[in-house]
């Protein structure tokens, strides 16, 4: 739909609000022309290479949030079909908006963080609390997950992190509730993994069929390869990180 | 009477899947669908069984002859079921445990195998050489600790040289692309999809592919073989998950609401379309 034909059906005319659309498309085609010439380089995550119109997506809905195209780039995944931030980046952004959140506790078994939302007129509202532990986990199923069974305390940290950034900064994370951990291949959602890749033909009738490549494989994210632990040690107790 | 306990493949007769062989309650894809729709009609079906429908008895008799397995076929010889013989053999057919269809039917249903083999791709999804069995059962505990159950009309080997593909064979008006594509929304396929990819990750560890083999039920019985896009799959693990969850609060509770909840009024909206309306008046 043209911008004219909603003009004409609104019976309204060109306002502020159509002018903002206007910019928004403007925007849109040249994120897209950025997102074609970037598609095939390592910059992008293996979510998103080769996939522009994604990556389109990507760098406008990292606007919404405050972010640059590239620091987007490297904050977000697609995780079988879902957008969403690194638990590294929800951190970061929830920070940027003077909330703060911060470690108490962290073990394998065990992660306990803070957080505190910033009042309006100054000064912070109290302390929230999250505790993620390995009992949890394992209640949700999720343990039994290659890389819960890697790095627990890695994956109970995005847990944690996911869970109190929500709590106390919803409002931020709006266009991204979920961190790409919590998806990865562990969330409730993800209880499935796919197959790697599209089925083809000469595989069915060819005898023996060949083995997709792993390097098409368009449905492993690397997000769980890289989700580096980016915590400092825990600090004192109720320090802030 | 069956009891499963224990995660796993079976070989179970129709009448025993169906009937839910878990104590304590299973859901299945097709339970979920319903419950999707709203679990009163859930609940209702469980305790009544599903009404026959002469669209399964047909799809039903095209599986047992495409796949080998099922109840037996008890061919009518009647020219269609206006007759009081003809309805008679019927009744007494579906009491029996076997699926009634009429002569001129289960030649047609013949030709569709016929054609199905005939199609180079559909035929090798279905083929006993290339590994595999017809109409398993899985059980397996999934999310929120529930137990789930699936029926595959093929569960591939998973061993073998090939990538075991899932295929799932259905009869319809219309193979074409638009028509299989609407079919795969509105009768929920891609929760199907998500539901016997996950039943195969967690009973066999195995991540399968997934194929549909949609046959049309009139001359020259087309066949068109398609695969769910990752979008699709996504959304259908999404309504699995909601699913799950809508079944546990349900069995939780012992309620199980209509539509909306008994004390909820909710306010509805004109349908979109009407927008039109109101541009011309």
């Amino acid at each position: 739909m043209t911008s004219n034909e909603i003009t004409t059906r609104d019976q309204q005319p060109a306002g502020a609000q159509e002018s903002a659309l206007v910019l928004w498309a403007y925007e849109a085609r040249q994120a897209a022309q950025v997102a074609m010439s970037l598609a095939k380089t390592s910059f992008v995550p293996a979510s998103l290479r080769g996939k522009p119109e994604d990556i389109t997506a990507a760098i406008l809905a990292g606007r919404e949030l405050g972010l640059q195209p590239m620091a987007t780039l490297r904050s977000m995944d697609v995780i079988q079909g879902t957008p969403a931030l690194r638990a590294h980046a929800m951190r970061g952004l929830v920070q940027s908006h003077g909330h703060r959140v911060w470690l108490v506790e962290q073990s394998p078994t065990r992660v306990v963080m803070r957080g505190q939302r910033r009042s309006p007129g100054g000064g912070y509202e109290p302390e929230q609390e999250v505790v993620w532990t390995i009992d949890r986990a394992a209640q949700l199923g999720l343990t039994g997950k290659p890389e819960w069974k890697k790095q627990p305390q890695t994956m109970l940290t995005a847990r944690a992190t996911g869970e109190i950034c929500r709590l106390i900064a919803s409002d931020v994370l709006y266009a991204m509730p979920y961190a790409a951990e919590e998806l990865d291949g562990d969330g409730p959602a993800a209880a499935v993994r796919t197959s790697g890749g599209r089925v083809t033909a000469a595989e069915i009738v060819g005898d023996p069929a060949p083995q997709p490549e792993a390097a098409s494989d368009p449905v492993q994210p690397e997000a769980a390869e890289d989700a580096e632990l980016d915590w400092p040690e825990p600090a004192q107790p109720g320090g802030e990180a | 009477m069956t009891a499963i306990t224990e995660p796993g493949v079976y070989s179970l007769p129709d009448e025993v899947y169906h009937a839910d062989p878990v104590p304590g309650g299973s859901l299945s894809a097709s339970g979920a669908k319903t419950l999707l729709r709203a679990p009163a009609l859930f609940q209702w079906e469980r305790e009544h069984g599903r009404p026959p429908k002469r669209e399964y008895d047909l799809g039903h008799a095209a599986h047992k002859l495409v796949l080998g397995v099922g109840a037996e076929l008890a061919i009518v010889d009647a020219p269609d079921w206006r007759t009081k013989a003809a309805r008679q053999q019927r009744d007494e057919a579906r009491e029996a445990g076997r699926v009634p269809i009429l002569a001129h039917e289960h030649e047609q249903v013949q030709a569709m195998a016929a054609a199905l083999r005939r199609h180079p791709v559909a035929s090798k999804l279905l083929d006993p050489d290339r590994g595999g069995q017809p109409e398993q059962s899985l059980f397996w505990r999934g999310e929120e600790n529930v137990w789930l159950r699936a029926r595959l009309d093929w569960l591939p080997n998973m061993d073998g040289p090939h990538r075991p593909i899932i295929a799932d064979y259905k009869t319809c008006d219309s193979a074409s692309l638009p028509s299989v594509r609407r079919a795969v929304a509105n009768y929920g396929y891609y929760i199907q999809d998500a539901w016997y990819r996950s039943a195969v990750d967690n009973v066999l560890g195995a991540q399968a592919a997934f194929c549909f083999i949609f046959q049309e039920r009139t001359p020259p019985y087309l066949v068109t073989v398609v695969q769910l896009s990752e979008e699709a799959q996504a959304a259908g693990r999404r309504a699995m998950s909601r699913a799950i969850e809508i079944y546990r609060d349900c069995t939780e509770s012992g309620i199980w609401p209509g539509y909306v909840g008994d004390y909820e009024i909710p306010e509805i909206d004109l349908p979109p379309w009407t927008d039109r309306y109101e541009e011309y008046a």
